[in-house]
């Protein structure tokens, strides 16, 4: 059975692809925080 | 050798997560300005309120309607033309649809309501917006204030209940009880660095309420409790123990609002008031009448022009307690342009 660190070594692409999603989704939930609130409905 | 590898290799990767990164906010940014997108969402989100399946907040690409009147509409709007400027509470801002007005019209419209707005607050806002928007810069005579009103307007809110904390959300402008609302002092960059995250985080958060919004009517839950309620005697019932408006509240907002109709007169703008549409439930609250009254009473001792549409809507005019749905929006916004239109005649260049 290959290790994830053995797949990941003999496919560095595959690893750089994930870190490049990762850092993607990490910088739109960054974008998406603000101080005002994601109400579902605004009362007023 | 292999150093010299590791070492170009951890290089690329780390150009790379930066590259993404930027791609990614650039990217997200230019999609929440991109004019087509934010007309088909606004399309489909007019299309489920026509179809009665959920309330339309007219929110651009934010999250609520306050997001792009304080991000995006005040910081560009030209004042040195004049134009007809609506202010009021949430019965206010979804009582218009600004959206349908001519093209060669819209710049001389603004809908500035702003929720949970008591009179206290509306001063405060326009002290802002005259004093430091230069919201007169074209004169008085150029300028029409349509104020609507309502009971609404005669509950104190609490400054920090959202007042407050809605003008200070994205960095851009300061406010305080006594102080009231200023720009935020900040560099140019700065400014258009939080500009740009707000309108990257309300498309963003805008995207994941639809979702959630879409989900839940879907299952054919309601959005809020009070939309399910349609029985006559169920409103009345609601509207007893929803509202509360002490009566040291009333002559708080109500002196208020004296102040802010001596204000507006001092800096020689016109002015009108205009009552806007409640429910019948609301009628059996006494101190509905009394804010009714006394505000006819402050109109007619300084002289202002008011129109009463206090009435104008049926009950099934009414989306929840408060606000119009579709049907009920298409008379408000068409008496209310009607009160704007001579103002505007004179204001805005015809066709």
């Amino acid at each position: 059975m290959v290790s994830p660190d053995d797949f990941l070594r003999r496919h560095p692409r595959v690893l750089l692809l994930a870190v490049i999603a990762l850092a993607c989704v990490a910088t739109i939930l960054l974008l998406s925080t603000s101080t005002g609130p994601v109400v579902l409905y605004q009362r007023f | 050798m292999d150093t010299t590898r590791g070492t170009a290799t951890s290089t690329l990767v780390a150009l790379s997560l930066v590259a993404t990164v930027a791609a990614t906010a650039v990217a997200v940014d230019l999609l929440s300005r991109f004019r087509p997108l934010a007309d088909r969402i606004q399309a489909r989100d007019l299309a489920r309120f026509v179809r009665g399946e959920e309330f339309f907040p007219n929110r651009g690409n934010f999250i609520e309607f306050e997001d792009r009147l304080l991000v995006d509409e005040i910081p560009n709007a030209d004042y040195s033309h004049g134009g007809v400027y609506f202010f009021g509470a949430s019965d206010l801002k979804w009582a218009l649809a600004t959206w349908e007005l001519p093209a060669e019209e819209q710049p001389f419209v603004g809908n500035y309501g702003v929720g949970a707005l008591s009179h206290v607050f509306e001063l405060q806002f326009l002290r802002f917006l005259i004093e430091d928007e230069h919201l007169l810069e074209a004169g008085g005579d150029k300028t029409r204030i349509i104020l609507g009103v309502s009971w609404s307007n005669a509950v104190s809110w609490a400054p920090e209940a959202y007042f407050g904390p809605l003008w200070r959300r994205h960095g851009l402008y300061t406010y305080t009880a006594d102080g009231g609302i200023h720009q935020a002092s900040q560099s140019r960059f700065g400014r258009w660095l939080r500009t740009e995250r707000a309108h990257c985080s309300g498309f963003i958060g805008g995207g994941f309420n639809r979702l959630a919004r879409g989900l839940m009517t879907g299952l054919g839950l309601p959005l809020e409790a009070a939309d399910a309620i349609k029985d006559p005697a169920e409103i009345s019932a609601w509207v007893r123990t929803h509202t509360h408006l002490p009566e040291a509240s009333v002559e708080k907002q109500v002196r208020a609002f004296d102040d802010l109709l001596a204000y507006l007169q001092a800096q020689g703008v016109g002015v009108t008031v205009v009552f806007l549409p409640h429910r019948r439930a609301f009628d059996e609250l006494p101190l509905v009448g009394v804010y009714h009254d006394e505000v006819t009473r402050i109109c007619r001792a300084r002289s202002v022009e008011t129109v009463d549409l206090t009435h104008a809507l049926s009950e099934d005019e009414f989306w929840d307690m408060g606000h119009p749905n579709y049907r009920g929006l298409q008379k408000t916004n068409a008496a209310l342009m009607q009160v704007a239109a001579p103002h505007l005649a004179r204001i805005a260049p015809r066709p």
